[in-house]
């Protein structure tokens, strides 16, 4: 999945869906005086981003847990390319742990991220193609 | 700002420190805005008949929803004044450096959560460049009317060793 070039009204936009007013991610003469080249994403909009994948992928019902680490800051302009890395088995043979990713186009890591998948869910999800 | 303050070092053995609790009511207007914001467009988000017919009671939440919260929480007590007049960390230094979920019931429109934050753990780690950084754990637990844990959050914030931009 590919989301981007991020522009400053997504940013904008999320800040007031989600609620984060940090000038760091709005006010680029805040985030200049930082030593910043200007605003950057919130981290979370990012994870949701991935929240996305994970829901075209496998149904955001079957998800049970999911971490997201953030790496470095994405810029207005960069494009986010998202990609399912690794579908590995959990404790139980019901769920799987997937590995995901968000990366600019140059391969730069920008969120790593793991959720815990309930197979069964993921299943009819898929074959129903259903939610 | 942080030489003034001396703050109590909480490892993750120890139990976690209430710091504060609010009302959290989730709202299909909400929802669909926020959906829109992460560009989800997925019908259940936005459409009730597309949801119930799905098997919720309602419009069902995105998955990184809970940060909407921050519209109903007190930021005095859940944001960056917390962690820079509570804990006395520096705020030009710190990062949001992870985000958890874990999802235990549906969070659906039309439904009051009540949310509980605490500090799980604030600790000091070798930081890459010889210094230290400080990593600072903070749980919310999101209950319906009956007390139900709905959804568990962990905020992971990181004091690092320079400024963002030096």
């Amino acid at each position: 999945m590919r989301i981007g070039p991020l522009t400053r009204t997504d940013i904008v936009r999320y800040a007031g869906a989600g609620g984060d007013f940090n000038p760091i991610h709005h006010d680029d003469v805040h985030a200049r005086s930082l030593g910043l080249p200007g605003v950057f994403a919130m981290g979370l909009l990012g994870a949701g981003y991935l929240s996305r994948l994970l829901h075209a992928e496998f149904g955001a019902a079957s998800v049970a847990r999911f971490t997201v680490r953030f790496r470095a800051q994405t810029w207005p302009g960069e494009t986010l390319v998202l990609t399912v890395d690794a579908v590995e088995p959990g404790l139980s043979p019901h769920q799987s742990l997937v590995q995901l990713s968000a990366a600019n186009e140059d391969g730069q890591l920008k969120i790593s991220a793991e959720a815990l998948v309930n197979s069964d869910a993921w299943t009819s999800h898929t074959t129903k193609g259903t939610a | 700002m942080a030489d003034t303050v001396a703050p109590t070092r909480r490892g993750a053995a120890e139990p976690p420190a209430f710091i504060t609790e609010f009302v959290f009511p989730v709202e299909r207007g909400k929802i669909a805005e926020f959906a829109r914001s992460i560009g989800e467009d997925s019908r259940i988000h936005h459409d009730v008949d597309v949801a119930v017919a799905a098997g919720y009671a309602d419009v069902p939440a995105p998955l990184t929803y809970s940060v909407v919260s921050a519209h109903f929480a007190d930021a005095s007590r859940t944001g960056g004044a917390y962690l820079a007049e509570e804990l006395g960390m520096d705020m030009d230094r710190v990062v949001h450096g992870a985000h958890e979920w874990e999802y235990h019931q549906p969070v659906v429109a039309g439904t009051t959560l009540r949310a509980t934050m605490s500090l799980v753990s604030d600790e000091r780690r070798a930081g890459r460049r010889g210094g230290e950084m400080r990593v600072v754990v903070r749980e919310v637990v999101y209950r319906d009317s009956v007390g139900t844990t709905v959804l568990t959050e962990r905020i992971t914030a990181i004091e690092t060793e320079k400024t963002m931009g030096a």
